[in-house]
């Protein structure tokens, strides 16, 4: 694994825009093809192998957590309790999630967290870099087949789907927007009918969701997260509903930090795990203090002996988790987290391909930057 | 087992897709500028055309798309006439609640996604 300077496209931004990709450059840039990453097929090869194996691990992490009715510990409501269980046994559609991983290419892969229920960056990882090696370096080969998994899970999909239609909501965000569009995208490819609209355009008649329209939803892509959707003034309607969602509501096991203690604890030592704790950081000299419901790399305290450096935000209230610090190698004084992909829970099956995320700092947040790969 | 592949994309994803294979109009657009639902778009980071919501980011606060119409039509550029209503948000059927889910989310300075 190496980290490669490299010259940007003389009109790299028209490129990445064509490709979807409008917020390149914010405040600061955050798509970055002045360097890419080179993997050799076997660190490939050990990154697929290590998502397949998380993808079952946490898939056992939460069948640990629902027979042992562990939801407290992971702060999540009593509301919620039945629609997890209902749609853990139900197996309803789930389309994706991904594991942030340190990885320097010689040391197994170490699960930082697992995103869960609202994943982003999957345009850039599915697209974007995609069209940069093909411009680039149309010889070699990429970790990438999401688009290509995305389209044909949608295909299996569309038998659970009432009326074979998906529609999908999002924040009025920039990002998610563009999320939720290149999923259309891919339900479109699919052969499905599907709509867009934010998600605070969701109505309620006293029995049923509805669209903008006023049309029932039957089925919903919310990239939102359940932990707000539970506490929001609908969320008391959901379990009455009959609207599908996606992501399922047992999602909420696998997007709660409190899963990385309960995964520590299943498979205590296991290499692909960092030692994790409800109860305070024991005996770990360095180690990382994370929100139960974070996000974006907010309100995470990195003690190391003699320094301590904490990031602002407003999450926190329902509880901390603390994970050993991972060992992010440095590439040219850059840390990258390597975003893998699961496409679907086909056992031994589901990992898609991989997005690469760096910082000058070893925390990644919303601000870190895309950079795209490939392998020989 | 797949664990590598060549993406064959069929179409251009996102914005790509949404500029060329549908033919609405951003009301931010000179040729087709709307200034109540631009100022509507550019506040909400999308619009609805024809009943259907398009996000959309927008890189500058309103009056720049404003200066850039008034400079497109003084310079006799073309404009073309949206029909009323077309920027329209769909209206809600009596007994319908809206704006239920959302508003955790418009708390935070980010989106939803991680």
């Amino acid at each position: 694994m190496r980290r490669i300077a490299a010259t940007p496209r003389p009109d790299w931004q028209r490129k990445v825009e064509e490709a979807g990709l409008t917020w390149h450059t914010g405040e600061q840039p955050y798509w970055n093809e002045a360097a890419f990453y080179e993997f050799t097929a076997k660190e490939v090869d050990v990154l697929e192998a290590a998502t397949n194996e998380l993808e079952k691990m946490t898939l056992q992490a939460a069948q640990h957590v629902i027979d042992n009715k562990l939801y407290a510990r992971l702060a999540i409501p009593e509301s919620a309790v039945p629609l997890i269980e209902s749609s853990w046994e139900a197996e309803p559609p789930s389309l994706y999630g991904r594991f942030d991983l340190a990885f320097d290419g010689v040391n197994p892969p170490k699960l930082l967290e697992y995103n869960a229920d609202t994943p982003t960056s999957l345009l850039e990882a599915a697209v974007v870099q995609w069209y940069w090696l093909q411009d680039c370096f149309p010889k070699r080969d990429q970790f990438n087949s999401l688009h290509e998994r995305l389209v044909a899970l949608w295909k299996e999909l569309a038998k659970y789907l009432p009326g074979r239609r998906i529609d999908f909501c999002s924040m009025d965000d920039a990002e998610d927007g563009m999320t939720v569009t290149y999923l259309q995208d891919t339900a479109h490819q699919a052969g499905l009918e599907a709509s867009i609209f934010p998600i605070d355009e969701i109505g309620w008649d006293g029995s049923t969701f509805l669209g903008p329209d006023d049309q029932p939803l039957g089925a919903v892509f919310k990239l939102y997260p359940w932990e707000w959707m539970m506490r929001e003034e609908f969320g008391k309607h959901i379990g009455a509903a009959e609207t599908m969602w996606l992501e399922p509501p047992w999602k909420m096991l696998l997007s709660n930090k409190g899963i990385l203690p309960i995964l520590w604890q299943l498979f205590p030592r296991h290499p692909y795990l960092l030692e994790a704790s409800f109860d305070g950081p024991g005996l770990m000299m360095a180690w990382v203090k994370k929100p139960i419901l974070g996000r974006e790399g907010a309100n995470i305290l990195l003690h190391q002996p003699g320094q301590d450096v904490e990031t602002g935000g407003d999450y926190g209230e329902e509880g901390f988790i603390f994970q050993q610090m991972a060992t992010l190698k440095s590439f040219d004084g850059m840390h990258p987290v390597i975003g893998s992909w699961l496409i679907g829970h086909e056992e031994g099956n589901a990992a898609g391909g991989i997005g690469l995320r760096e910082s000058d700092s070893p925390i990644v947040t919303n601000t870190s930057v895309f950079v795209p790969h490939l392998f020989d | 087992m797949k664990k590598s592949t060549k993406v064959t994309l069929t179409v251009v994803a996102a914005v790509g897709l949404a500029s060329c294979g549908r033919s609405r109009r951003d009301p931010c657009d000179r040729e087709s500028f709307n200034e109540m639902a631009c100022q509507d778009a550019v506040h909400s980071g999308g619009y609805y055309y024809g009943g259907s919501w398009y996000p959309m980011m927008y890189r500058y606060p309103y009056p720049y798309y404003y200066d850039s119409y008034r400079t497109h039509v003084s310079s006799g550029g073309r404009v073309v006439a949206v029909p009323a209503g077309t920027y329209a948000r769909p209206s809600g059927a009596a007994g319908v609640e809206h704006g239920g889910f959302g508003s955790t989310g418009a708390g935070h300075s980010s989106g939803a996604g991680e």
